[in-house]
Protein backbone atom coordinates (compact mmCIF):
# COMPACT_ATOMS: atom_id res chain seq x y z
CA UNK A 1 0.00 0.00 0.00
CA UNK A 2 1.32 3.44 -0.90
CA UNK A 3 0.99 6.34 1.51
CA UNK A 4 -2.04 8.61 1.10
CA UNK A 5 -1.08 11.64 -0.97
CA UNK A 6 -1.79 14.03 1.89
CA UNK A 7 0.46 12.16 4.28
CA UNK A 8 3.16 11.85 1.62
CA UNK A 9 2.99 15.62 1.03
CA UNK A 10 3.42 16.30 4.75
CA UNK A 11 6.45 13.99 4.84
CA UNK A 12 7.92 15.91 1.91
CA UNK A 13 7.06 19.24 3.58
CA UNK A 14 8.95 18.29 6.73
CA UNK A 15 11.99 17.45 4.60
CA UNK A 16 11.55 20.54 2.43
CA UNK A 17 11.24 22.97 5.33
CA UNK A 18 14.55 21.59 6.58
CA UNK A 19 16.06 22.84 3.32
CA UNK A 20 14.24 26.17 3.66
CA UNK A 21 15.52 26.57 7.20
CA UNK A 22 19.09 25.95 6.06
CA UNK A 23 18.78 28.80 3.53
CA UNK A 24 16.57 31.20 5.51
CA UNK A 25 17.86 34.47 6.86
CA UNK A 26 16.89 35.95 10.20
CA UNK A 27 13.80 37.70 8.82
CA UNK A 28 11.89 34.49 8.14
CA UNK A 29 13.68 31.90 10.29
CA UNK A 30 11.11 32.02 13.11
CA UNK A 31 8.26 31.56 10.62
CA UNK A 32 10.08 28.66 8.97
CA UNK A 33 10.60 26.94 12.35
CA UNK A 34 6.94 27.42 13.18
CA UNK A 35 5.85 25.92 9.85
CA UNK A 36 8.29 23.04 10.19
CA UNK A 37 6.72 22.20 13.57
CA UNK A 38 3.20 22.61 12.16
CA UNK A 39 3.83 20.22 9.27
CA UNK A 40 5.51 17.71 11.57
CA UNK A 41 2.44 17.77 13.84
CA UNK A 42 0.12 17.41 10.85
CA UNK A 43 2.20 14.50 9.56
CA UNK A 44 2.01 12.76 12.95
CA UNK A 45 -1.76 13.25 13.10
CA UNK A 46 -2.14 11.88 9.57
CA UNK A 47 -0.11 8.80 10.53
CA UNK A 48 -2.64 8.15 13.29
CA UNK A 49 -5.50 8.52 10.80
CA UNK A 50 -3.85 6.16 8.29
CA UNK A 51 -2.02 3.69 10.55
CA UNK A 52 -1.29 1.15 7.80
CA UNK A 53 0.73 3.61 5.73
CA UNK A 54 4.36 2.78 4.95
CA UNK A 55 7.07 4.81 6.70
CA UNK A 56 8.32 8.03 5.19
CA UNK A 57 11.08 7.83 2.58
CA UNK A 58 14.59 8.18 3.97
CA UNK A 59 15.33 11.02 1.58
CA UNK A 60 14.29 12.84 -1.56
CA UNK A 61 15.93 13.73 -4.83
CA UNK A 62 15.28 17.46 -5.24
CA UNK A 63 13.33 18.48 -8.30
CA UNK A 64 15.77 20.27 -10.65
CA UNK A 65 13.06 22.88 -11.25
CA UNK A 66 12.56 23.52 -7.54
CA UNK A 67 13.25 27.16 -6.64
CA UNK A 68 16.40 27.91 -4.69
CA UNK A 69 15.22 31.03 -2.87
CA UNK A 70 13.82 30.00 0.54
CA UNK A 71 10.53 31.89 0.24
CA UNK A 72 9.86 30.52 -3.24
CA UNK A 73 10.72 27.02 -2.04
CA UNK A 74 8.31 27.44 0.89
CA UNK A 75 5.61 28.59 -1.54
CA UNK A 76 6.21 25.47 -3.62
CA UNK A 77 5.97 23.25 -0.53
CA UNK A 78 2.68 24.76 0.63
CA UNK A 79 1.28 24.69 -2.88
CA UNK A 80 2.09 20.97 -3.12
CA UNK A 81 0.41 20.38 0.24
CA UNK A 82 -2.71 22.22 -0.91
CA UNK A 83 -2.97 20.09 -4.02
CA UNK A 84 -2.34 16.85 -2.13
CA UNK A 85 -4.95 17.55 0.54
CA UNK A 86 -7.47 18.66 -2.08
CA UNK A 87 -7.02 15.31 -3.85
CA UNK A 88 -7.18 13.44 -0.54
CA UNK A 89 -10.40 15.29 0.30
CA UNK A 90 -12.01 14.03 -2.89
CA UNK A 91 -10.96 10.46 -2.12
CA UNK A 92 -11.97 10.43 1.57
CA UNK A 93 -14.79 8.07 2.53
CA UNK A 94 -15.89 9.44 5.91
CA UNK A 95 -16.92 12.90 7.14
CA UNK A 96 -14.22 12.74 9.84
CA UNK A 97 -11.48 12.13 7.29
CA UNK A 98 -12.84 14.88 5.04
CA UNK A 99 -12.86 17.28 7.99
CA UNK A 100 -9.20 16.46 8.65
CA UNK A 101 -8.39 17.05 4.98
CA UNK A 102 -10.20 20.42 4.97
CA UNK A 103 -8.29 21.52 8.06
CA UNK A 104 -4.98 20.49 6.48
CA UNK A 105 -5.88 22.18 3.18
CA UNK A 106 -6.85 25.35 5.04
CA UNK A 107 -3.64 25.44 7.08
CA UNK A 108 -1.54 25.07 3.93
CA UNK A 109 -3.61 27.69 2.06
CA UNK A 110 -3.22 30.25 4.86
CA UNK A 111 0.55 29.76 5.02
CA UNK A 112 0.76 29.84 1.22
CA UNK A 113 -0.98 33.22 1.25
CA UNK A 114 1.38 34.46 3.98
CA UNK A 115 4.50 33.50 2.03
CA UNK A 116 3.09 35.12 -1.09
CA UNK A 117 2.81 38.48 0.64
CA UNK A 118 6.63 38.48 0.63
CA UNK A 119 6.70 38.23 -3.16
CA UNK A 120 5.56 41.47 -4.80
CA UNK A 121 2.76 40.93 -7.31
CA UNK A 122 2.08 37.32 -6.33
CA UNK A 123 -1.64 36.60 -6.80
CA UNK A 124 -4.04 35.45 -4.12
CA UNK A 125 -5.05 31.83 -4.69
CA UNK A 126 -8.79 31.72 -5.42
CA UNK A 127 -9.08 27.94 -5.16
CA UNK A 128 -6.08 26.55 -3.26
CA UNK A 129 -5.14 23.06 -4.39
CA UNK A 130 -6.58 23.44 -7.87
CA UNK A 131 -4.39 24.19 -10.85
CA UNK A 132 -4.42 27.88 -11.75
CA UNK A 133 -6.74 28.84 -14.62
CA UNK A 134 -5.09 28.70 -18.02
CA UNK B 1 -81.14 13.60 -14.46
CA UNK B 2 -81.86 11.85 -17.74
CA UNK B 3 -79.60 8.96 -16.90
CA UNK B 4 -80.98 8.54 -13.46
CA UNK B 5 -84.59 8.17 -14.59
CA UNK B 6 -85.45 5.71 -17.30
CA UNK B 7 -82.82 5.75 -20.01
CA UNK B 8 -80.01 4.60 -17.82
CA UNK B 9 -81.92 1.48 -16.86
CA UNK B 10 -82.73 0.65 -20.42
CA UNK B 11 -79.25 1.03 -21.85
CA UNK B 12 -76.94 -1.75 -20.75
CA UNK B 13 -73.65 -0.55 -19.39
CA UNK B 14 -74.81 2.93 -18.72
CA UNK B 15 -75.58 4.30 -15.30
CA UNK B 16 -75.57 0.84 -13.72
CA UNK B 17 -72.16 -0.48 -13.23
CA UNK B 18 -73.55 -3.58 -11.57
CA UNK B 19 -74.87 -5.03 -14.81
CA UNK B 20 -71.36 -5.17 -16.22
CA UNK B 21 -70.06 -7.27 -13.34
CA UNK B 22 -72.72 -9.91 -13.20
CA UNK B 23 -70.61 -12.42 -15.13
CA UNK B 24 -69.03 -13.73 -11.95
CA UNK B 25 -72.27 -14.72 -10.32
CA UNK B 26 -73.66 -17.53 -12.56
CA UNK B 27 -70.52 -19.73 -12.33
CA UNK B 28 -71.33 -21.60 -9.17
CA UNK B 29 -70.26 -25.13 -10.12
CA UNK B 30 -68.51 -26.70 -7.14
CA UNK B 31 -65.48 -28.00 -9.11
CA UNK B 32 -64.56 -24.48 -10.15
CA UNK B 33 -64.78 -23.08 -6.66
CA UNK B 34 -62.72 -25.73 -4.87
CA UNK B 35 -59.64 -24.13 -3.43
CA UNK B 36 -60.15 -20.97 -5.37
CA UNK B 37 -61.30 -18.23 -3.07
CA UNK B 38 -63.33 -15.61 -4.70
CA UNK B 39 -65.12 -12.63 -3.42
CA UNK B 40 -68.65 -11.77 -4.04
CA UNK B 41 -69.13 -8.86 -6.41
CA UNK B 42 -69.22 -5.58 -4.58
CA UNK B 43 -71.72 -3.13 -5.83
CA UNK B 44 -70.80 0.45 -5.14
CA UNK B 45 -73.16 3.31 -5.52
CA UNK B 46 -71.83 6.55 -6.94
CA UNK B 47 -71.81 8.06 -3.50
CA UNK B 48 -69.91 5.13 -1.99
CA UNK B 49 -67.42 5.19 -4.82
CA UNK B 50 -66.86 8.92 -4.38
CA UNK B 51 -66.34 8.50 -0.63
CA UNK B 52 -63.88 5.62 -1.14
CA UNK B 53 -61.94 7.51 -3.81
CA UNK B 54 -61.73 10.58 -1.59
CA UNK B 55 -60.45 8.43 1.26
CA UNK B 56 -57.74 6.83 -0.88
CA UNK B 57 -56.70 10.21 -2.27
CA UNK B 58 -56.61 11.68 1.24
CA UNK B 59 -54.37 8.89 2.50
CA UNK B 60 -52.02 9.36 -0.43
CA UNK B 61 -51.76 13.11 0.13
CA UNK B 62 -51.30 12.69 3.89
CA UNK B 63 -48.58 10.09 3.34
CA UNK B 64 -46.80 12.29 0.85
CA UNK B 65 -46.77 15.21 3.25
CA UNK B 66 -45.70 13.16 6.23
CA UNK B 67 -42.77 11.50 4.50
CA UNK B 68 -40.73 14.08 2.59
CA UNK B 69 -38.42 12.62 0.00
CA UNK B 70 -34.68 13.16 -0.15
CA UNK B 71 -35.03 15.56 -3.05
CA UNK B 72 -36.83 18.02 -0.76
CA UNK B 73 -33.53 18.72 0.98
CA UNK B 74 -31.68 21.71 -0.53
CA UNK B 75 -28.31 21.15 -2.11
CA UNK B 76 -25.65 21.84 0.56
CA UNK B 77 -23.61 23.78 -2.00
CA UNK B 78 -26.51 26.11 -2.84
CA UNK B 79 -25.91 28.33 0.20
CA UNK B 80 -22.20 28.56 -0.68
CA UNK B 81 -23.07 29.60 -4.22
CA UNK B 82 -25.48 32.31 -3.10
CA UNK B 83 -22.95 33.68 -0.60
CA UNK B 84 -20.22 33.73 -3.26
CA UNK B 85 -22.49 35.53 -5.74
CA UNK B 86 -23.44 38.08 -3.09
CA UNK B 87 -19.79 38.72 -2.18
CA UNK B 88 -18.68 38.95 -5.80
CA UNK B 89 -21.36 41.57 -6.41
CA UNK B 90 -20.91 43.61 -3.26
CA UNK B 91 -17.13 43.52 -2.75
CA UNK B 92 -16.61 44.77 -6.29
CA UNK B 93 -18.39 47.97 -5.18
CA UNK B 94 -15.66 48.83 -2.67
CA UNK B 95 -14.74 52.52 -2.94
CA UNK B 96 -12.67 55.21 -1.28
CA UNK B 97 -14.72 54.93 1.90
CA UNK B 98 -12.94 51.61 2.54
CA UNK B 99 -9.57 53.32 2.73
CA UNK B 100 -6.52 51.17 2.04
CA UNK B 101 -8.69 48.02 1.93
CA UNK B 102 -10.14 48.87 -1.49
CA UNK B 103 -7.60 46.83 -3.42
CA UNK B 104 -7.92 43.80 -1.16
CA UNK B 105 -11.72 43.90 -1.27
CA UNK B 106 -11.77 44.08 -5.05
CA UNK B 107 -9.30 41.19 -5.31
CA UNK B 108 -11.59 39.21 -3.02
CA UNK B 109 -14.52 40.08 -5.26
CA UNK B 110 -12.64 38.38 -8.11
CA UNK B 111 -11.90 35.41 -5.85
CA UNK B 112 -15.54 35.05 -4.89
CA UNK B 113 -16.58 35.34 -8.54
CA UNK B 114 -14.32 32.36 -9.31
CA UNK B 115 -15.99 30.49 -6.42
CA UNK B 116 -19.44 31.29 -7.78
CA UNK B 117 -18.51 30.13 -11.28
CA UNK B 118 -17.11 26.81 -10.08
CA UNK B 119 -19.96 26.17 -7.66
CA UNK B 120 -22.58 27.01 -10.28
CA UNK B 121 -21.37 24.08 -12.34
CA UNK B 122 -22.11 21.69 -9.49
CA UNK B 123 -25.30 23.04 -7.95
CA UNK B 124 -28.80 22.03 -8.98
CA UNK B 125 -30.79 25.27 -8.82
CA UNK B 126 -34.10 23.84 -10.01
CA UNK B 127 -35.61 23.86 -6.49
CA UNK B 128 -34.39 27.37 -5.90
CA UNK B 129 -35.90 28.54 -9.18
CA UNK B 130 -39.26 27.06 -8.22
CA UNK B 131 -39.29 29.09 -5.02
CA UNK B 132 -38.52 32.36 -6.80
CA UNK B 133 -40.63 32.39 -9.95
CA UNK B 134 -40.38 36.11 -10.60
CA UNK B 135 -37.09 38.04 -10.71
CA UNK B 136 -36.92 40.83 -8.15
CA UNK B 137 -35.04 44.00 -9.13
CA UNK B 138 -32.03 44.41 -6.83
CA UNK B 139 -30.67 47.76 -5.69
CA UNK B 140 -27.16 48.87 -6.60
CA UNK B 141 -24.64 46.79 -4.62
CA UNK B 142 -22.97 48.36 -1.61
CA UNK B 143 -19.76 46.96 -0.14
CA UNK B 144 -20.06 46.53 3.64
CA UNK B 145 -17.26 47.65 5.99
CA UNK B 146 -14.15 45.45 6.03
CA UNK B 147 -14.91 44.13 9.49
CA UNK B 148 -18.32 42.89 8.36
CA UNK B 149 -16.71 41.29 5.33
CA UNK B 150 -14.32 39.46 7.66
CA UNK B 151 -17.24 38.15 9.73
CA UNK B 152 -19.07 37.02 6.62
CA UNK B 153 -16.04 35.23 5.23
CA UNK B 154 -15.48 33.44 8.53
CA UNK B 155 -19.07 32.21 8.45
CA UNK B 156 -18.75 31.23 4.79
CA UNK B 157 -15.55 29.30 5.56
CA UNK B 158 -17.30 27.38 8.33
CA UNK B 159 -20.29 26.62 6.09
CA UNK B 160 -18.03 25.46 3.27
CA UNK B 161 -16.03 23.23 5.61
CA UNK B 162 -19.28 21.65 6.80
CA UNK B 163 -20.43 21.14 3.22
CA UNK B 164 -17.08 19.57 2.29
CA UNK B 165 -17.42 17.10 5.15
CA UNK B 166 -21.00 16.29 4.17
CA UNK B 167 -20.43 15.73 0.45
CA UNK B 168 -18.03 13.59 -1.58
CA UNK B 169 -15.71 13.67 -4.55
CA UNK B 170 -15.45 16.78 -6.70
CA UNK B 171 -18.14 18.57 -4.68
CA UNK B 172 -16.15 18.08 -1.49
CA UNK B 173 -12.98 19.30 -3.23
CA UNK B 174 -14.60 22.55 -4.38
CA UNK B 175 -16.26 23.18 -1.01
CA UNK B 176 -12.97 22.51 0.80
CA UNK B 177 -11.04 24.86 -1.48
CA UNK B 178 -13.69 27.58 -0.98
CA UNK B 179 -13.40 27.16 2.80
CA UNK B 180 -9.60 27.37 2.65
CA UNK B 181 -9.68 30.47 0.44
CA UNK B 182 -12.17 32.27 2.69
CA UNK B 183 -10.07 31.54 5.77
CA UNK B 184 -6.89 32.67 4.02
CA UNK B 185 -8.66 35.86 2.95
CA UNK B 186 -9.59 36.66 6.56
CA UNK B 187 -6.21 35.67 8.03
CA UNK B 188 -3.98 37.27 5.40
CA UNK B 189 -5.67 39.55 2.84
CA UNK B 190 -7.90 41.36 5.35
CA UNK B 191 -5.74 40.84 8.45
Amino acid sequence: MSAPVGLAAEDAAVYGYGLVLARADGSIRAAVRRELAAHRARRDAAEVLWPASPPAPVGYVPDPDAPGAPVLLAIRIESDCCEAWRVELGLARTPETRRFCVDALTAAAVQLARWRTLVPGAPFEALPGFPPPA
Amino acid sequence: MLLECGLADSVPGRGRAASLYRLAAPFSDPWQDVGVPHSAPVVLSRRQFAVAAAGVAGLAVAGGCALPTVTDRPDPLLGLLEAAERDARELAAADASHGDRVGALRRLADTRRVHAERLAGLVDRSQDDEQQPTPVPTPAPVCPPAEEVRSRLRADAADAAGAAAATEGARAEIAGAVSAACTAAVEVELA
